[in-house]
């Protein structure tokens, strides 16, 4: 008897440790909904779910890339090129605004895994360069003057501010998104063959598994997800600015890290990324409205301080978890 | 050609950056047979393994299996062609199931999807087929022992219907009881007309497994050989090129009654999770205490424990004579104790450091003067210690990761020999050594303990521990079962113990 | 294959450190051609590319990057990332300058007592960078929390405590002393030149003699053997990000003299993308390991003629984004193993 309740607690234990996003972001919703003034409206609901649903494609793309024991520095610039591609192209044939700047962040992404797979570029420094080289196209690109969107293509401002039973479409791309991506991360060889490759790329390879596609496909999936997050930007504003989406590389990564997932590769969950953005898009919303009077630095440094006592407490429940 | 030759692999030549590793080698495995590779560690058998599954794809030479020319490019298109590997050092994900790992990249599909169900049972069904039991397939592969990961990869392999298996070193890890289940796997695919590649240093293992046998050396052909004509002298001499009395009996170390030495170390009741339960153990200086216990059995994590690598739920550990609390392996080094992992490659080399590098990383504050370092002492040292453990190297300069295994074990015990220890904790310093390297560490290990160093040494290898230690511990389920000592000590005792001891002995203490 | 049964050759060779032949020597020695390639291009195409005053300028204005591309070697040799070194600039300058300008003396002609009052006040800037990396280094190896994370966190903080520090606007100080600093010269050396030349043969010292940068390699090889050998990983780990945190420091104070304001919200922006490029380029592996100090130096001083050969060809600056990147490729395709 006496050793059943212990099991039963190391289990309850165990899945505590393992869902450290998840309470953490139960926490702070509670605490929100109770204490924070304003939070529960529908229109600040929606507003976080317009506003995560950007980085949170950013990140499921991230994801899979941190996954496979890589990472990706260039999906802020490809963001930046789809934003710009969209909004030049939303005159032109129906769809143009969404093909033309997916096709850009899949090539863009081809390029990484090329970089890493055949010229054998570490990623970090790959991706660095990309996101260096991108961005400066996306200046070539936007000429003297910042882009202007959303008015020839009416549809497409929608992505950003239409809504369905009260539900953002941007929001619902993103947990469209998020739904595939779990799917193809439990269901499919590719998705199983990136934990291998993420958890020991020289065994993968000797286990017969194509680790070079494999990399291409996370790259490029990479690329596609920062060219959605994008279009959803530049659907979202009046006018597209070369340096738009600058920094969202480290936003995503933030969001995988804190969502449980391992930069060393190959642990960790898609569908926790759903935490991390949540957490990283619920923290600021929640400093606004309490410090309503105070200058945005301070806000700044809330913010870092909230984020940094999250890492914390998710560091010192994995560590339980780790050595026992 | 070869009609009656599954394997038959001509002229293959292989280079590396200035070596040589393969030149003009034959070697051909007839169906249903287990053919053994054998040759000293860089005789060429891991380079010819590899250029067969396509690692190396770059070679000279033919390939044909059963008949076809084939010419594999990479490790995808060899198992297509039927050729399963499992290789000396594991190549699994330890964060994916036990399951997962024995079927993925060909996982059962269903509506184009993964289908778990059949994934796991299927995988069920191959372990209980191999004789091997308990293991809850959903669970992530690296909660299991070496063994179960062993046996995993060989799962993996039979998951293939392989027509010709390759085992690099499939026994390194395991215990007795557990080859004998390989064993009993291997006749069972060698009795479906599959044939098996098996490569090992372990004459007893070749002897009793393998029809026929082709010797390397240097990266050369010496011959092929069917075992009733063999002998282990005979296959010894071939192996080393030299008349091989003077190795295989290693002169037993004299054992010379050491009772008047002192107890140095004495733990009490050190306990941490399930692994470590309320273990008892003396170590006196001048003595070599061996560890012997089956994996899993909490051998390493008692090393571990002992070293303070992990803090020990409870227990009481004095050290020449007074309480100590070892936290870190900070505070054992400073008690004098040195530690070789068994993973050397995760947890002792730096790869791409030097020799000498490597050597004095553990003596810095010792060769240098206000933190600076000086060159000449470090080379002194490593002169000196190359020279000692016979380490062969190009120069003290040399990358750590260029070197063989038995030479980086070599390094890594001058690197605590040369800190003047009082107490070494060895974790299997002999895996994956050839014959060679291996009789000398036991010597280095023997001087040690002559010269009044305290040694505890934990070995898979029975025969090791019984020609090197002084007492043995027999470990089971995380429990001291046995301590046999002098001339107590003997291999058919261990064995007794280690399959029974635990069972015998478990009633009485929780009565 | 190593284990081959040639006789140990137990003398040392003369080159210890590099053991490996011809290969390694035109791998180790690529940035130098290209360095000497990229010269030669623009001698011919830049006009007064050669003369002392684009010298002047150039090593003028790579001096911030170059002190924190050092930095930030030794961080990414011990396996760790930092990019909170512009925020770090930023802070440091921000406190200098604001305690710096508390007092009259600020404008006051040379004397003892305003040559101790700007000791100071860089001391309290060095100070506040040595807490940023300190507080890096502790939640890095004490907290085991990722090095980006980590170092994101403090960014963003570091970089806010600035802004609060000297309010919405930038602190000008233009006609202090303070600005003098900046444009000192010794023998008719800038001070800045100085200073990096000091600092290279500094972290060149350290990197190659010193028991420090040792150990911070052994950690960035192999975490786990470092543990195990005793070397105590927390103390180093520090350490790294003290060193990298003080050079950003000494960095973002002379940057304000120089420019004579301080800017929190731009000062130091982005310069660990380029100190991260120059590093790379220079031939540290990011998996830690080896630090290359004079690798980095050239990098950082490609990535710095980039930047002024796009500015006096009077190119745009989104060029010189792209160059940057295909600089970084083709240097680090060049010197990785075949």
């Amino acid at each position: 008897m006496k050793a059943d309740a212990t099991s039963i607690k190391s289990h309850a234990a165990s899945w505590i440790r393992s869902q450290g996003p998840l309470i953490t972001l139960v926490v702070l919703l509670i605490f929100a909904v109770m204490r924070v003034p304003g939070f529960r409206s529908a229109v600040n609901i929606t507003n976080i779910g317009k506003q995560v649903s950007m980085t949170g494609v950013l990140a499921i793309g991230m994801a899979f890339v941190i996954l496979s024991g890589g990472i990706d520095l260039s999906v802020g610039s490809i963001a930046a090129l789809a934003a710009l591609l969209a909004a030049r192209c939303s005159g032109e044939f129906f769809l143009a605004p969404i093909l033309i700047p997916l096709a850009a962040g899949v090539t863009a992404g081809a390029m990484n895994g090329v970089l890493i797979t055949r010229v054998k570029i570490p990623p970090f420094t790959a991706t660095l360069a990309m996101m260096l080289g991108v961005r400066g196209l996306v200046f070539i690109l936007a000429g003297k003057t910042a882009v202007v969107s959303g008015v020839s293509g009416q549809w497409f401002s929608k992505i950003a501010w239409g809504k369905w039973m009260g539900v953002p479409y941007a929001a619902m791309i993103f947990a469209g998104i998020l739904g595939v991506a779990i799917v193809i991360s439990r269901y499919t060889g590719f998705g199983r063959s990136v934990y291998a490759v993420g958890g020991n790329e020289e065994a993968a390879n000797m286990m017969g598994l194509r680790v070079t596609r494999c990399k291409m496909k996370v790259y490029m999936i990479s690329g596609a997800c920062a060219a959605i997050g994008g279009m959803m930007l530049a659907s979202r504003v009046t006018s597209v600015r070369p340096d738009i989406a600058v920094g969202w590389e480290l936003t995503a990564i933030a969001a995988v890290v804190i969502s449980g997932i391992s930069l060393v590769g190959g642990i960790g969950k898609i569908g926790h990324v759903l935490y991390g953005v949540l957490i990283l898009g619920v923290i600021p919303n929640i400093i606004n409205r309490l410090t309503e009077r105070q200058t945005t630095y301070a806000n700044h440094l809330i913010t870092g301080m909230l984020l940094l006592a999250v890492v914390l407490i998710q560091s010192r429940i994995a560590k339980k978890h780790n050595t026992h | 050609m070869g009609q009656d030759l599954l394997l038959e692999m001509k002229g293959i030549c292989k280079s590396f950056p200035g070596v040589k590793a393969l030149a003009d080698v034959d070697f051909s495995v007839a169906p249903g047979d287990v053919h053994s590779l054998i040759g000293e560690n860089g005789a060429g058998k891991s380079t010819l393994i590899k250029v067969l599954t396509g690692i190396y794809p770059r070679y000279t030479g033919e390939i044909f299996l059963d008949g076809e020319y084939i010419a594999p490019a990479n490790a995808t298109e060899s198992q297509a062609e039927g050729v399963s590997t499992i290789y000396q050092e594991l190549n699994l994900a330890p964060y994916l199931s036990v399951a997962e790992n024995i079927f993925i990249g060909h996982e059962p599909r269903r509506y184009g999807m993964i289908d778990w169900k059949s994934v796991r049972r299927k995988a069920a069904e191959i372990l209980a087929d191999m004789g091997v039991d308990g293991v809850n397939v959903a669970k992530p592969l690296g909660e299991y022992s070496v063994a179960i990961q062993q046996m995993t990869a060989i799962a993996r392999a039979l998951s293939f219907d392989a027509r010709l298996l390759v085992m690099d070193e499939p026994t390194s890890s395991l215990s007795e009881t557990e080859v004998a289940i390989l064993f009993n796997v291997i006749r069972r695919v060698k009795a479906r007309g599959a044939s098996v590649i098996f490569i090992s240093h372990k004459m007893d293992e070749v002897f009793e497994i393998c029809d026929r046998a082709t010797i390397l050396r240097d990266g050369k052909l010496v011959g092929a050989y069917s075992m009733s004509e063999m002998t282990k002298l005979k296959m010894v001499s071939l192996m080393i090129g030299r008349d091989a009395t003077s190795v295989l009996h290693n002169k037993k170390t004299a054992y010379v009654s050491k009772d008047d030495s002192q107890t140095l170390l004495a733990a009490r009741g050190l306990q941490r999770g399930r692994k470590t339960r309320q273990i008892d153990i003396d170590i006196a200086s001048g003595q070599v205490l061996g560890v012997s216990g089956l994996l899993g059995s909490g051998r390493t994590e008692l090393a571990k424990i002992l070293f303070g690598d992990n803090v020990p739920d409870a227990g009481r550990i004095d050290y020449d004579g007074r309480q100590v609390h070892i936290k870190t392996p900070r505070d054992a080094i400073r008690l004098g104790m040195g530690f070789c992992s068994e993973d050397r490659k995760a947890e002792g080399i730096f790869p791409n450091m030097t020799v000498m590098e490597n050597m004095t990383i553990g003596v810095l504050d010792d060769v240098s003067r206000f933190g600076v370092m000086s060159a000449g002492a470090q080379l002194k040292i490593a002169e000196k210690y190359i020279e000692k453990l016979k380490i062969k190297v190009s120069s003290p300069g040399q990358k750590m990761r260029e070197l063989s295994g038995g030479n980086q074990q070599k390094v890594l015990l001058a690197r605590w020999l040369c800190k003047k220890p009082v107490l070494m904790i060895l974790d299997e310093p002999t895996r994956g050594i050839d014959l060679g390297a291996k009789s000398e560490i036991e010597e280095i290990i023997a001087e040690l303990a002559g010269s009044g160093v305290a040694v505890l040494m934990i070995s898979s290898e029975l025969e090791e521990l019984v020609r090197s230690c002084d007492r043995i511990a027999v470990l089971s389920d995380g429990k001291k079962v046995s301590e046999l000592s002098g001339r107590g000590i003997s291999e058919e005792r261990l064995v007794d113990i280690i399959a029974h001891g635990a069972d015998a002995l478990e009633g009485p203490r929780d009565a | 294959m190593p284990d081959s049964d040639t006789p140990a050759k137990l003398l040392a060779s003369a080159n210890m450190q590099h053991a490996t032949g011809g290969m390694s020597f035109v791998k180790a020695h690529s940035m130098p051609f290209f360095f000497l390639a990229l010269i030669v291009l623009n001698s011919i195409f830049t006009p007064s590319f050669l003369s002392i005053d684009t010298l002047d300028n150039t090593l003028r204005q790579a001096f911030p990057m170059m002190l924190v591309a050092l930095g930030m070697t030794m961080v990414i040799s011990s396996g760790g990332i930092d990019i909170s070194v512009g925020a770090i600039m930023a802070v440091s300058a921000a406190v200098t300058a604001r305690i710096f300008a508390l007092s009259v003396l600020a404008t006051t002609p040379v004397s003892v007592l305003l040559i101790l009052w700007m000791a100071c006040a860089i001391c309290c800037g060095l100070l506040a960078a040595g807490v940023c990396g300190l507080l890096n280094g502790m939640l890095i190896s004490k907290f085991k929390i990722q090095p980006i994370i980590v170092t994101l966190i403090v960014m963003f903080v570091a970089r806010s405590v600035a802004q609060m520090i000297l309010g919405e606007l930038p602190l000008s100080l233009m006609g202090t002393r303070f600005e003098d600093l900046g444009r000192l010269r010794i023998l008719g050396a800038p001070i800045q030149v100085l200073i990096m030349i000091g600092a290279v043969a500094a972290m060149l010292f350290i990197a190659k003699k010193t028991v420090f940068a040792r150990r911070v390699e052994a950690i960035g090889e192999n975490r786990r053997a470092a543990r195990l050998v005793g070397i105590n990983i927390f103390r180093v780990t520090v350490g790294v990000y003290v060193l990298c945190a003080v050079l950003c420091a000494i960095a973002g104070v002379m940057e304000a003299a120089r420019g004579g304001r301080v800017d929190a919200g731009r000062l130091g922006m982005f310069i660990e993308l380029d100190a991260i490029a120059a590093v790379a380029i220079g031939g540290t592996a990011f998996s830690g390991g080896r630090a290359r100090i004079l690798g980095t130096v050239f990098g950082a001083v490609l990535v710095q003629l980039v930047t002024v050969i796009v500015n006096m060809n009077d190119i745009s600056y989104h060029y010189s984004l792209i160059l940057k990147a295909v600089v970084l490729v083709t240097a680090v395709w060049a010197q990785k193993d075949k």
